[in-house]
């Protein structure tokens, strides 16, 4: 490669933006040529009166926090601690790198925490979002189909009309239509009698009913259909109440 | 310290990503990613302790503010260094920071003829000196992690330009600093 190529790539050896095996043929070069060290040591120069910054002020946090618009779930701002009580200085212990591999784990490891640390603002897309791909979320509904279905599944045959629930007397009975009752007038009259066909009609016509009501009106309900002139005949059923 | 810059960039990414729905926690972790770097951008560039923190707030108040705008065809870095850019050159064409900056560099200036000279402060001198361009992109190329590409996205220049410009800058660094020897 030329020395003005090699050149160019000083400064990003410096800034750490090489890659690991670029850095160490670079290296290489930098030690065999005397123009790429001076220039190396130009920007070295550079570089420390430029400086850089490790961390910043605290209180620059604490007012930028303030004068965010944040929601609820922002952090308190940090308290900047009252300087403590300087201790007799000690020599400073050099910080140790980590390699690339150690800092890569570090990178990783704190983008769990990212992870872990995450919560969403309430009632926004992201919320909603977050809670129903929650595999909790998945099972309770897996769950509450499950009780539905079993609900639905107790409930719905059509013999299952509640035996007596309070106050109600439910009556079978077998009846014949009249041949010039219409299925408007059937209607009609079943609906007034608060009745409905169980089964029917079998090869002589005949119908069996349920009748809903407490006992004494169902009486007077039997008595009525007797008496109707859409129905030839009316009467109780042998088979008994329906279950 | 070396170290993986995609990792780095994905977090800082997924970080951006998460501040834009209102999340603080991440807002504040990205903050302590990138704010040294964004400091020390502001302080090359504006060089007044009071300048440079108005300017620092106003970055990552747009920051947050601007999150749910980012495309990743920045790094994020980059995208938060092209905010607080825009915010110093309306602050350096503003006629009271320019006075503010003049009287900063006078009284710098003064303290330098009554202070012993020493290398550094040649070195320091010469930097100061330079025409702010200059000064910017040296400051940028010399940025952790930053690479010519990166600085071509963010000043909108040709790459090679960039590359030209970074030589020509650090000519103008030692020109000065021969200069302010002689003085």
């Amino acid at each position: 490669m030329k020395v003005s190529k090699l050149q160019e790539l000083v400064p990003l050896y410096i800034n750490g933006a090489m890659s690991e095996n670029d850095r160490r043929v670079f290296g290489q070069a930098l030690k065999q040529n005397s123009v790429l060290k001076q220039e190396y040591m130009e920007f070295y120069e550079l570089d420390s009166i430029i400086g850089h910054t490790e961390s910043v002020d605290l209180k620059q946090l604490e007012q930028l926090f303030k004068t965010l618009d944040l929601n609820k779930s922002a952090p308190a701002a940090p308290k900047i601690k009252p300087e403590p009580q300087k201790e007799p200085e000690q020599p400073i212990k050099p910080a140790i790198p980590l390699t690339e591999s150690q800092e890569i784990r570090r990178v990783e490891r704190d983008l769990q925490n990212y992870d872990d640390d995450y919560r969403p603002e309430k009632f926004s897309k992201e919320y909603f979002l977050y809670v129903f791909s929650s595999p909790k979320v998945a099972w309770a509904i897996i769950g509450l189909q499950f009780v539905l279905l079993s609900l639905l599944a107790v409930f719905r045959f059509p013999h299952s009309l509640p035996d007596s629930a309070e106050g109600n007397n439910v009556e079978v009975m077998n009846v014949v239509f009249a041949d010039t009752a219409t299925q408007k007038d059937i209607r009609e009259l079943l609906v007034d009698m608060k009745a409905q066909i169980a089964n029917g009609p079998t090869d002589i016509g005949l119908y069996t009913i349920y009748i809903r009501n407490n006992a004494r009106q169902t009486e007077l309900m039997i008595d009525r259909l007797k008496k109707s002139k859409l129905i030839l005949l009316a009467e109780p059923a042998f088979a008994g109440k329906p279950r | 310290m070396k170290t993986n810059p995609s990792a780095k960039e994905m977090v800082q990414i997924d970080l951006l990503r998460r501040s834009s729905g209102g999340d603080a926690v991440s807002f504040k972790k990205l903050y302590d990613f990138s704010s040294p770097q964004v400091y020390n951008y502001l302080s090359n560039m504006l060089q007044v302790r009071t300048v440079i923190d108005a300017a620092f707030l106003e970055t990552y108040q747009n920051v947050w503010k601007n999150a749910k705008n980012y495309r990743p065809t920045l790094k994020v870095s980059i995208w938060i260094l092209g905010i607080a850019r825009s915010i110093a050159k309306q602050k350096m064409e503003h006629p009271d920071v320019k006075e503010l900056i003049s009287q900063h560099k006078n009284s710098e200036y003064n303290n330098t003829i009554t202070d012993t000279i020493d290398q550094e402060t040649w070195q320091r001198e010469a930097l100061r000196n330079l025409d702010p361009y200059h000064r910017e992109i040296l400051g940028l190329i010399l940025m952790p992690h930053t690479t010519y590409p990166d600085i071509a996205k963010l000043l909108n220049l040709p790459l090679q330009q960039v590359k030209t410009d970074v030589f020509t800058a650090k000519l103008a660094y030692k020109k000065n600093l021969v200069l302010d020897s002689t003085k």
